[in-house]
């Protein structure tokens, strides 16, 4: 493990006292919170930042650690000047590292190698532990989710053997999903995760459910929409179109004089919810040929003539 | 292959089971409830009440956020609303900007 300035992850000086470390690290928590941020990095930079504030919010550790790092930069310098002289400047230093490994060990365990978020792990691990938690987010098409479905699931376990060594091991189920779950639902599956030590109980497999982008239909909450495409004509006559739905084809009626954007609703054709369904909403588009030929333009043209519309009546004039 | 069944009760827990997965007491489940973190979807008194999964991930979330940022319940109480609103907000997008696409004209070679 490389040398790592807490300092400077932290953006103070090294003289800073226990107010100014903990002002510094609570503001730069809450701005790469994982949790909280969107910084691609967050993850990353928080248990760096957790890591530093570890070390440097106890007197004890921040002393060992101001010990090394003074180590650190006297190498360094002796390094850099060495270096000059021969024109090959190495930043890194094997011996600092090592002891900079061994000191962090110290403090946060040698299995996990520092600061984990949400979880501060010091010294050596409880004898027996519940199995590690999995959540894995679990696609559905929204024609699934009308009826119970048997979906596989696969998702990689962490296990231990008795000497300590941790392997993935590829797991998989089949899952019998009730009709009417929801987006963005979670669904536990208890004693499903990574096995406990020592008789202690398994993890726990945690399924979110994401409802696949549809080619027609949109989502919105147990509604859904579908976009309508119609002819000029078919909107000022009104007609009868044939209209996808989850259950299959509907007959639908579509007024005399609709307008684009017109929302008409089918009752009872959305998404099961709490075992109540929604409703489908037909949302007319009302589009014209890309091209015309002469007999479609003499009747267009008389429409235009004989017509006393003015689609920008309100317009102020 | 195993096959599990997804019952009702995968998809609720009790206040036993919320405290156990999230690893806080009940006297800390009192003052989330009073925060509205996690809100029993049924139940009057706390051996009755039931909670949903969403409600455990809230849990969890709420405590690593005060461990880590030192926050008091009322604050990350806020924090979490908001960081629901922009959830919210940001699925509202991408469903307007869907429904949007779907009224634009295809590409077409000039």
């Amino acid at each position: 493990m490389n040398f790592k300035d807490y300092y400077k992850v932290l953006g103070i000086e090294p003289e800073a006292d226990d107010k100014a470390i903990k002002v510094a690290y609570k503001k730069l928590a809450r701005q790469y919170h994982p949790d909280v941020s969107k910084h691609a990095d967050a993850e990353e930079r928080f248990k760096e930042i957790g890591e530093a504030y570890e070390v440097l919010h106890s007197a004890k550790e921040r002393a060992q650690y101001d010990e090394l790092r003074r180590h650190h930069l006297n190498r360094s310098r002796n390094q850099h000047s060495s270096a000059n002289a021969q024109g090959n400047y190495q930043q890194s230093d094997p011996q600092t590292d090592q002891e900079f490994s061994d000191f962090i060990n110290s403090i946060f365990g040698a299995r996990h190698g520092g600061f984990e978020h949400g979880r501060q792990h010091r010294g050596s691990q409880t004898m027996r532990q519940k199995g590690q938690d999995i959540e894995i987010e679990f696609p559905l098409f929204l024609e699934e989710t009308l009826v119970d479905s048997v979906k596989p699931v696969s998702f990689t376990l962490q296990q231990q053997d008795a000497n300590g060594r941790v392997s993935d091991q590829p797991k998989s189920l089949k899952v019998k999903i009730p009709a009417g779950v929801a987006n963005g639902e979670r669904i536990r599956l208890k004693g499903q995760g990574g096995p406990g030590t020592t008789k202690a109980d398994n993890g726990d497999l945690y399924l979110q459910i994401r409802f696949a982008p549809h080619p027609l239909f949109d989502v919105d909450g147990r509604n859904l929409s579908i976009v309508v495409p119609i002819a000029p004509w078919e909107a000022i006559l009104g007609t009868k179109v044939k209209l996808p739905t989850l259950s299959g084809d509907i007959q639908l009626n579509i007024p005399a004089n609709s307008q684009s954007g017109q929302r008409l609703r089918i009752k009872g054709k959305g998404l099961l919810n709490k075992k109540v369904q929604g409703d489908l909403f037909a949302v007319l588009k009302i589009v014209v040929p890309t091209s015309t030929d002469e007999a479609n333009k003499t009747l267009w043209n008389e429409l235009a003539e004989k017509s006393q519309f003015d689609p920008r009546a309100n317009w102020s004039k | 292959m195993l096959q599990i069944t997804v019952s009702e009760q995968d998809r609720w827990l009790s206040s036993e089971e919320l405290c156990a997965c999230s690893e806080i007491d009940s006297a800390m489940l009192y003052e989330l409830v009073e925060h509205s973190i996690a809100i029993p979807i049924q139940g009057e008194v706390i051996e009755q009440w039931q909670f949903s999964v969403t409600s455990l991930v809230s849990v969890k979330k709420a405590a690593r956020i005060k461990r880590d940022l030192l926050l008091d319940w009322a604050g990350i109480a806020l924090i979490l609303d908001l960081l629901d609103e922009r959830e919210e907000l940001e699925h509202e997008i991408h469903n307007l900007k869907q429904q949007l696409s779907r009224f634009k004209l295809p590409k077409t070679e000039e």
